[in-house]
């Protein structure tokens, strides 16, 4: 036994020999690495854990039992340690008063394993009950970190080092009965450790002490320079350990405490440029998180300039792929595999929306790989970020040398080079700028390089210019370049390599998207491009054959009208046709093709109606056959999705943009209406908000086949308004709010069951916005305008109650004919009761200012003809009091209306 | 390494532990490979299942005793106990419960302090779930403790080798190592019945509406 560190009195204690072997038999069976079933054996052993001195049969058998294996005493203290969370505080205290006497002894045993056991028991007695009530514990600990003998000081400081990353404020509190804290006696301690021998000693010891970094007790402030001093001491340590702990530090220090290491700064970066090149991979990758964390604390960029040439040679090379990077394998994968399921990432439809949503950043391109490569870019990409230019005259020359290295082996740093271009892609623009054409002219050749991975970072370093290349069409040289990179990247999309495919793919959909304002670009290209696409679409595996579908969407949305025109169809559709026809109704590869369908049916518009029907069609079929599946499977031949529905009910929104009145007849033949009001009915809420999108664009195109179930369609959409949990479902109820003024535009009067009903979901929404979206207010706001205008006699009456959060609503949006018939609206209340406006003058004056124009002249005439009614009317200088309440901006904006 | 006890194979064997909180997917995940199904009801793990997965790799076949804990409190047996011995490790946690992924931390802790420098793969697993709570831009923990990191989908399947591969890398420092054949895996498509989806439904509703603390960004500072 080892010698007794802690002291403690005598036990009177001991264990039964019975119990002990049966404990101890259990624990060895609890770990037999056999598949057998083991809740028998725990069961024996909760049994025995009724007994009130279980535990001290398990501090026993780590403390004593010389004669078990080291993992059943291990396992006894492991059991011990998690016990104590739920035991501790009902132990009688004889027990808890031998638990611990038994522990004492264990930071200094021979065995690691006990050591580091002992040490995990006693951070966590101290993480529930504090060090108060456990004096002996703090004199064991300095009294072996005092001995001068490894295992006691091991242990202890094992201990020590778990508690301060468990509970670190536990240490740095006052204590009854001490005079001082308990951090004051250790840290000096620890700072000493640093000069051991020891390499344990040294890392843990150091660990320790970086735990205090963010509490920053007094104490450790006192001593900073001698903590700053053991660093450099430790930053040449023999363990990688202890160095990565050290960067660690830094780093730390850097982004919570960057003052106290001001004085020091060139010394520290001094040091960190040198285990940027560590042998030791983790090493560097910690030491590469300093120039992030130093951008990213927004410290002085001249502390850091001068280092730049020696700094951004390291990132670059530490940039290159490593040689155990997963990409090295995966890009050399045949082409030509079919991906697995495994391959395939799940991907999510976006239920159809009206109105500006709410930008959601899109998690698809996050690739969470963090090594020294993604790291030294992230870097980079700070430093142009925070340099700007200024980077560039050390940059370049790296990356021009590194890009004209010839030969097999050095395609790595090629490879790096590109990457470089891309990562200061838009901090140094400015100085990138007039070199573009150049640097475009480097990275041309290399899309058609060798190795795959050339090629694939090429297209994306070309795409992190799009925006320029598409700005330089307008010129000549311009123009070339960018038919050279357009063709470079539809040859790399033709890849035979996955990963250059998808590059490719995804380089092309950012230009597509640049190119969205000089669309007129495509066009003559477009004959072109979709024979690429048509042609990846035949060769692409499952899941490159997604992006595909995305960038044909993306196509279709961009040029619109364009695309519809005999020569291109052909090119497109009978691919896509034949894909259709192959998929079944329940094949989730349908998805992206149903996605892809409904951007082409919006962009050929009545062009599309050539294919609508059996499109049409098969939607229906979708819905009734999923609808079917939710109920009864078995019968349905499917087994229920509501992605189905949600992608069907969306492509019929694009069939009713698209073809517009031309959906009518179809519409008439089939079930649509009663199938749509089903779906308005689903508990899933995404089948409900694109049930509504459609609901509000059929009643657009064709309101006459809505209208036997006009009161089921407008009670269910009100019911999606009045609800307690708005802010959970507020999409459905945008939608639902958008569905309701379109029918309303088109039934008019007979809206009127229904009117007081939806104002006055209407009415809270407008009073209370905080929290909402911008576009349900907006959508109110419009809606309520829309039914005043359909009925003012029963909406005016009210009108008190809501104008002026209604005309704040209003004066946010935007000019468009959706705020005209809001404005009908407010017109037809206005003059049905003149005073319910009164009150609320000068908000109605702002929102009418909120016009850049109105195109309608009879809305003009009606608002000027308001404005000089309550002119006057309102006698005794009270027209001109509303008038001064307004700032000059927008009295001016009213001088349109001829009043003042 | 030998065991106590071990059944022996005569090609490396390596003993792998999975951690992370209830409900996270650990026994789906193993019970994905070759011998299982995705499991329809949760049926909670008590205290630990051990399974034998073999994989071929162009080195020949290496086998994981794969050694599935539980992850709720009150089932969860010797707990870090379970870990001695411990070659390699996975911490699961769930893309749809944000406060399994705020819990990785002790998981992590824990297993630590019984294995040293041991390969780790962090799994969010459930990214078949559309409205996930912890977006991957989030997971920043893997970075800081030099973890690999895999987003999968135990229900469809989505990189079930990569964490294996990952481990088998690692533990025969041998980043060419590759596998030459797919273990063969339960079909992704499963026939789930309408009450066991309707019932996850409710739990992931439930698990929604649960107050956590919200800090968006660096949930480990």
């Amino acid at each position: 036994m080892a010698s007794g560190a802690g002291g403690g009195e005598a036990s009177t204690w001991q264990p039964q020999e019975d119990g002990l072997r049966e404990i101890c038999g259990l624990l060895e069976q609890q770990m037999a690495p056999t598949s057998d079933d083991k809740s028998m054996i725990w069961q024996r052993l909760q049994h025995y854990s009724q007994f009130p001195d279980f535990n001290n049969y398990l501090a026993f058998i780590l403390a004593r039992a010389e004669g078990k294996s080291v993992e059943v005493r291990q396992a006894a203290g492991l059991l011990l340690k998690n016990n104590l969370r739920t035991a501790l505080k009902t132990m009688p205290p004889s027990n808890q008063q031998y638990i611990k006497s038994e522990l004492l002894p264990c930071m200094g045993a021979a065995d690691r394993q006990i050591r580091s056991t002992a040490g995990t028991i006693i951070s966590t007695f101290v993480q529930i009950g504090g060090v108060g009530g456990w004096p002996e514990l703090l004199h064991a600990l300095v009294k072996c970190l005092d001995s001068n003998d490894v295992s006691h000081m091991e242990g202890a400081m094992d201990a020590l080092s778990k508690i301060c990353e468990d509970a670190p404020q536990v240490l740095d509190s006052d204590i009854p009965g001490l005079s001082e804290r308990p951090i004051n006696a250790f840290l000096p301690r620890f700072l000493q450790l640093f000069q051991s021998p020891h390499t344990t000693l040294r890392k843990l010891s150091l660990g320790s002490v970086n735990q205090y970094i963010m509490l920053m007790p007094t104490v450790l402030y006192l001593s900073m320079d001698k903590y700053l001093q053991g660093l450099f001491v430790l930053a040449n340590d023999p363990s990688p350990e202890v160095r990565k702990l050290v960067c660690a530090a830094f780093v730390q220090l850097i982004e919570v405490r960057s003052a106290v290491l001001e004085p020091h700064l060139r010394n520290v970066i001094e040091y960190m440029l040198l285990v940027n090149k560590d042998t030791d991979e983790e090493v560097a990758l910690e030491a590469c998180e300093f120039w992030s964390a130093y951008c990213e604390a927004e410290l002085p960029p001249e502390n850091l300039r001068e280092f730049l040439p020696r700094l951004i040679p390291i990132l670059l090379s530490n940039m290159a792929y490593a040689d155990d990077d997963e990409s090295l394998l995966e890009a050399e994968e045949d082409g030509s595999l079919p991906d697995r399921d495994q391959d395939l990432k799940p991907r999510f439809h976006s239920s159809r929306f009206h109105g500006s949503e709410d930008v959601e950043d899109d998690d698809d391109d996050i690739v969470n790989v963090w090594n020294l490569r993604k790291c030294s870019a992230a870097a980079l990409d700070f430093l142009s970020n925070v340099f700007g230019d200024e980077i560039l005259p050390t940059l370049m020359p790296i990356v021009q040398a590194k890009l004209s290295s010839t030969g097999d082996e050095a395609w790595k740093d090629r490879e790096a080079a590109v990457l470089a271009l891309g990562a200061i892609g838009e901090g140094c623009i400015n100085g990138l700028y007039p070199h573009l054409s150049e640097i475009v002219a480097f990275l041309i050749p290399l899309l058609d390089d060798k190795f795959p991975l050339i090629r694939s970072i090429s297209c994306w370093t070309l795409s992190r210019f799009s925006k320029y290349i598409v700005q330089g069409i307008s010129h000549k040289e311009g123009h070339d370049q960018f038919d050279k990179i357009l063709m470079g990247l539809l040859r790399r999309i033709l890849d035979d390599n996955k990963r250059v495919q998808e590059a490719a793919c995804s380089a092309f959909a950012t230009l597509e998207e640049y190119m969205q304002e000089a669309a007129e670009e495509l066009g003559p290209r477009l004959d072109i491009i979709l024979q690429h696409l048509m042609c990846a679409f035949g060769k692409y595996q499952r899941r490159n054959l997604r992006i595909v579908y995305d960038a044909i969407g993306t196509l279709a949305d961009a040029v619109g009208g364009e695309l519809n025109q005999p020569k291109y169809l052909e090119i497109l559709m009978p691919p896509l046709i034949a894909k259709w026809q192959q998929l079944s109704n329940s094949d989730k590869d349908l998805f992206p093709l149903l996605e892809c369908f409904t951007s082409i049916a919006q962009a050929l518009g009545t062009g599309f109606s050539q294919f609508a029907q059996p499109v049409f069609q098969r939607c229906i079929n979708i819905i009734q056959t999923q609808q079917l599946a939710k109920v009864d499977p078995v019968s349905a031949g499917a087994q229920y999705d509501k992605e189905f529905i949600v992608c069907s009910l969306d492509l019929l929104s694009g069939l009713a943009e698209g073809l517009g009145p031309g959906l009518e007849s179809l519409v008439s033949q089939s079930s649509l209406r009663d199938l749509l009001l089903q779906c308005c009915m689903d508990d899933a809420y995404d089948v409900r908000q694109s049930a509504f999108a459609l609901l509000g664009d059929l009643a657009r195109v064709c309101p006459v086949h809505l209208h036997s179930r006009l009161p089921e369609f407008l009670d269910v959409a009100a019911k999606q308004l009045n609800t307690a949990k708005l802010k959970d479902t507020v999409s459905v109820a945008n939608n639902a709010c958008w569905a309701i003024g379109e029918l309303a535009i088109k039934v008019h009067k007979e809206m009127s069951p229904v009117v007081l009903m939806v104002v006055s979901c209407l009415v809270p929404i407008l009073q209370r916005p905080e929290g909402l979206n911008k576009s349900l207010i907006e959508n109110s706001a419009i809606t309520l305008g829309r039914l005043a205008w359909v009925c003012p006699e029963l909406v005016s009456p009210h009108m008190e109650h809501f104008m002026q959060p209604w005309c704040i609503a209003l004066s946010m949006i935007r000019d468009d004919i959706e705020k005209e018939d809001a404005f009908r609206g407010l017109c037809a209340m206005v003059r049905t009761n003149p005073s319910g406006a009164l009150n609320s003058l000068v908000f109605m004056c702002k929102a009418i200012a909120s016009w850049h124009e109105i195109r309608s002249e009879d809305l003009h005439n009606e608002v000027c003809q308001i404005l000089h009614g309550y002119k006057q009317m309102l006698k005794n200088g009270a027209w001109e009091q509303c008038m001064s309440a307004l700032e000059p901006p927008v009295k001016d904006r009213l001088l349109k209306y001829q009043v003042q | 390494m030998a065991l106590p006890n071990q059944q022996t194979v005569d090609y490396p064997s390596f003993k792998l532990v999975i951690v992370g909180d209830g409900g996270t997917g650990k026994t789906t995940f193993v019970k994905r490979h070759l011998t299982g199904e995705f499991e329809k009801k949760y049926e909670p793990t008590i205290g630990v299942e051990v399974h034998p997965l073999d994989f071929f790799t162009n080195c020949g076949k290496i086998r994981f005793y794969c050694w599935d804990t539980a992850g709720q409190e009150k089932f969860g047996g010797l707990r870090d106990g379970y870990y001695i011995h411990g070659q390699c490790a996975i911490i699961m946690f769930d893309v749809t419960a944000r406060l399994t992924y705020k819990n990785v931390p002790t998981w992590h802790r824990d297993l630590c302090r019984v294995c040293e420098n041991i390969p780790i793969v962090l799994c969010g697993n459930k990214v078949d779930v559309k409205n996930r709570q912890v977006k991957a831009k989030q997971v920043t923990f893997h970075r800081k403790k030099n973890l690999q990191y895999y987003e999968i989908s135990a229900k469809s399947n989505y990189n079930f080798e990569k964490p294996f591969l990952y481990l088998a890398r690692k533990l025969a420092g041998d980043p060419n190592l590759h596998f030459v054949e797919s273990p063969a895996l339960a079909p992704p498509e499963v026939q789930i019945d309408l009450a066991a989806q309707q019932q996850h439904e409710a739990e992931l509703a439930a698990a929604a509406s649960q107050p956590l603390p919200d800090d968006d960004d660096e949930a480990f500072d």
